[in-house]
């Protein structure tokens, strides 16, 4: 735990990587966003029965925006699911990078040439491991999704709140699945940046070595830097809330887009804050190309 | 008031009386379920009516809607289809014999579908001939209105039951095509069933006696006037009581099921309320609600009786439930006690339940309750109404029979939420002063009868007079979309004192409605007109003293059958505040599914 928070004071030495991720993050979604508000926006702005969006997320309002176009929410989920994509394709040219700064440890203000560098050099590999957790994610999520169905009889007389907590109880199993996966995926990509080169077989070999022992450990990690995000989440939902109904107007909805980015902000930083503790962990274990000179000699 | 004066009263009460009575024959059931080969075997006995002549005799099978995979009822409920089509095996009724006043007429017997037809009466008619059919009904598993799961029985068309006779001696045999329901005429029910003792049986009224042997109950039963009976057995059922009026309710539950008593009581009770002092009393001394396992959800009508699906998954989450339990409480009135024909005119029961649902639901309400509300989140009985309209195709009528709907979205979204719509836009028309008498008239004039289409619209003539009654028949009969719509505002300074306001009023579909439509000023003056909507769209012009800031054509929502509701306002100058709401919404969706996606 102590260790944890030590390492926050890290992630603040990384703020400039920190902002750039989400800055890419929020880039790409207002590229995505700017169209659909276009078309959006010409029925909106000129009703009257549009202004109950501005202080609830009416769904009646959703329902009659789309009453005549009802091919468009498909159309717009199509669109975003294709842009988040695009994303995920970004994310794995930065992932060599991202990577070698969080398992080398180094940290510094010229260090953007190596960055790159290692961006372009793993980018194949990091995307065949994509590939091969797509297959992974694919694979568990009906497993998983199997699991919840079988203890969701025992929820099944639970009524309101209780039935909520229920529900969320069953999104958590979901979550804790794919989180064991995903720290899988962390794995193998360490392991690429320790041994750059290797053939996949062997960094998914080099990655479960690593994952096997350390599994537990490493949830336990994410779930501690993950509470902050999600108390920061929490609270700016209910500040979001508090703000377009006490404010109202232009002035909530930009507090509440505010509030929003501080969030997103905030997950980027977790996500960070994790892969600092895991990247030095895995080093810990797995130097490779990290292991200090002096030591080598010594072992020759 | 004089002695003659009074004899003649009594003689004309004596004399509704007894034709009242007449009205209804007694069926007369005798049955025994066997839970070990999943059936029930029994016998039929009715008399046939003296008048008018009957060369032919028909009755209804409707356990025959299970007999395959190709029937036309089983082609639009996939899912059962798909479950029979796995397990191999189909179910339906059997008539083991026909007697006809004692006489074996079973060789002559044709059975068709759901048609069972003895086509020669001999020499004679069958006229006051008693009819006895002996019948072994096989019990789907699972199913919907006869099924069973799991050692619980829903009975309903388990058993032979009369077609309905036309005033000139032909029969009308309802077709149980997709998405129809029970058909039937109003019959006093003289039942005994036998069953095995570990069952809890739910009828619409308490055995009046009961008789255990060898594990066996016989139970016997007298309720009516009502076109059905069905039963509801289980092993599991608790049972509490409560008394609303004159009015026994019953409610069988399994534990499990315990924690939606409170609220299913309250709603039962409002609904019970509101049908009562807005359309007439409730009839029948009883009234059971029993929890069910279909294999949809939902809940199914059924005279006295209301069965609700289990409470599992999004009926616990939302108030969805909630409006289930009203929605089927109103079918006692639009159903039970006013039988419309379920296959052609689905709208008169559907419509009319789903559209008081709502009215209790909201009565005594600032606010209509919303269905689902978390977080900042609101969706409300009328958006679901809403949705359900516009997930529905266009051209279909409201007035359309079940059967000529090949899917559940046309189906619910034309009859239930289209037609709870229409019925409303119908009633704002008409004024609530009028719709008041108006449904209090219909509930006196078709208690314990079937009207038809035209038979509403001749009560909506009665009560508001002819030209209203052609007024709102393309809310029912027009398959065309109603659409009010502003467009093209214009604001011209003529001079100091004066502005030329100028807009475009538009219309679709066939209604004829001088609709009311309101100017707002940019002072905040606000100045209420009618649009006579003679022609599709016209041009209307005016000069005031400011410029309009907003045109709405039905301001105050007089017809919520309006196809799009976000065309009926027009802002000089738009706002942008609910689209830049919506994105920053969705870009926090998006920026969180790429976190999920991305991994940052």
């Amino acid at each position: 735990m102590r260790e944890v928070l030590r390492h926050f004071r890290k992630l603040l030495k990384y703020k400039l990587l920190w902002s750039y991720l989400f800055l890419l993050k929020l880039l790409i979604s207002f590229l995505l966003i700017v169209p659909i508000f276009l078309e959006s926006n010409s029925r909106l702005a000129p009703s009257l029965h549009s202004s109950p969006l501005i202080t609830e997320w009416n769904i009646g309002v959703l329902v009659e925006l789309f009453v005549n176009q009802s091919e468009l929410p498909i159309v717009y989920l199509l669109y975003i699911l294709v842009g988040a994509f695009i994303f995920v394709g970004i994310m794995q040219f930065l992932n060599g990078g991202l990577y070698y700064l969080m398992v080398s440890g180094e940290v510094g203000t010229n260090k953007w040439r190596e960055f790159f560098a290692e961006c372009g050099a793993n980018f194949i590999v990091h995307l065949k491991i994509t590939l091969f957790m797509t297959v992974i994610y694919i694979i568990l999520l009906p497993a998983s999704l199997f699991f919840v169905n079988m203890i969701g009889v025992a929820g099944q007389s639970l009524m309101g709140a209780a039935a909520i907590i229920f529900m969320l109880f069953k999104a958590g199993i979901i979550f804790a699945v794919l989180l064991a996966a995903s720290i899988f995926s962390d794995s193998i990509r360490a392991a690429s940046t320790v041994h750059p080169g290797m053939p996949l077989t062997e960094l998914i070999k080099l990655g479960a070595n690593y994952y096997r022992p350390n599994m537990i450990k490493m949830v336990g990690i994410f779930l501690l830097t993950y509470m902050p995000f999600l108390i920061i989440w929490g609270l700016v939902e209910s500040l979001s809330l508090g703000a377009v109904s006490i404010f109202g107007g232009m002035v909530g909805i930009i507090l509440e887009l505010s509030l929003f980015q501080i969030s997103a902000l905030a997950r980027t930083g977790q996500k960070l804050w994790y892969l600092i503790l895991f990247g030095r962990h895995f080093k810990e274990t797995n130097p490779g190309r990290f292991l200090p000179e002096q030591v080598q000699l010594n072992l020759e | 008031m004089t002695l003659r004066k009074t004899a003649f009263a009594l003689l004309a009460e004596l004399f509704i009386l007894c034709s009242f009575a007449g009205a209804f024959d007694t069926l007369k059931i005798v049955a025994t379920l066997d839970t070990a080969r999943q059936e029930i075997y029994g016998a039929v006995e009715y008399r046939l009516p003296s008048n008018p002549p009957l060369g032919t005799l028909e009755f209804q099978l409707f356990p025959n809607v299970y007999s395959s995979d190709t029937t036309p009822y089983l082609r639009e409920s996939k899912s059962i289809a798909e479950y029979f089509r796995q397990k191999k095996r189909f179910f339906g009724i059997t008539v083991d014999s026909l007697l006809i006043d004692g006489i074996n007429r079973t060789a002559d017997l044709k059975i068709e579908y759901t048609r069972g037809l003895l086509a020669d009466a001999g020499t004679d008619k069958f006229n006051n001939r008693r009819v006895q059919i002996y019948f072994r009904t096989m019990i789907p598993e699972p199913g919907d209105r006869l099924s069973h799961l799991r050692g619980n029985y829903l009975l309903d068309g388990w058993f032979p039951s009369p077609a309905i006779i036309n005033s000139d001696g032909s029969w009308y045999n309802p077709f149980y095509g997709g998405f129809t329901e029970l058909v039937g005429e109003y019959y006093q029910y003289d039942v005994t069933f036998r069953a095995p003792s570990n069952l809890i049986s739910v009828a619409p009224v308490p055995a009046s006696d009961s008789i255990q042997q060898m594990g066996m109950t016989t139970y016997h039963y007298i309720f009516g006037p009502a076109h059905d009976f069905a039963l509801i057995l289980s092993p599991e059922y608790l049972v509490d009581t409560a008394s609303i009026g004159s009015t026994t309710i019953r409610y069988y539950y399994r534990g499990y099921e315990r924690a939606v008593l409170p609220s299913l009581k309250e709603w039962c009770r409002k609904t019970i309320d509101y049908m009562s002092d807005h359309v007439g009393p409730y009839q029948y001394k009883y009234l059971s609600y029993a929890f069910v396992d279909f294999a949809f959800v939902g809940g199914l009508e059924m005279p006295a009786m209301v069965s609700l699906s289990s409470p599992r998954g999004a009926a616990m989450t939302t108030d969805l439930g909630r409006l289930t339990a009203t929605h089927e409480t109103v079918h006692q009135w639009f159903y039970g006690m006013i039988g419309s024909d379920q296959c052609r005119n689905p709208w008169m029961d559907e419509s009319l339940a789903d559209f008081f649902a709502e009215k209790v639901l909201k009565y005594r309400q600032e606010e209509p309750m919303p269905l689902w509300r978390f977080w900042n989140f609101t969706f409300s009985d009328r958006d679901y109404l809403r949705l359900g309209m516009t997930m529905s195709g266009e051209g279909l009528k409201v007035d359309a029979p079940a059967y000529s709907f090949t899917n559940d979205l046309d189906y619910f979204g034309t009859i239930y939420s289209r037609g709870a719509l229409a019925v409303e836009t119908f009633e704002n028309i008409i004024g609530e002063g009028a719709a008041q008498i108006f449904w209090r008239r219909y509930y006196d004039k078709y208690l314990f009868k079937h009207p038809d289409y035209d038979d509403f619209m001749q009560t909506v003539a009665e009560i508001a007079g002819d030209d209203y009654a052609e007024m709102i028949k393309p809310l029912f009969n027009s398959g065309d979309k109603i659409d009010y719509a502003v467009s093209q505002l214009e604001n011209r300074k003529m001079d100091s004192a004066t502005y030329e306001i100028s807009f475009v009023l538009n219309k679709t579909g066939a209604l004829k409605y001088s609709v009311p439509y309101r100017i707002i000023l940019y002072d905040g003056g606000e100045l209420d007109y009618h649009w006579a909507s003679d022609f599709a769209s016209e041009r209307i012009v005016k000069r005031l003293p400011y410029p309009a800031r907003v045109v709405i054509v039905d301001p105050n929502n007089k017809l919520p059958v309006d196809a799009d509701l976000m065309n009926n306002s027009l802002l000089f100058n738009g706002d942008s505040r609910p689209g830049m709401r919506l994105s920053s919404g969705l870009t926090f969706l998006v920026e969180s599914l790429m976190s999920f996606l991305g991994g940052m």
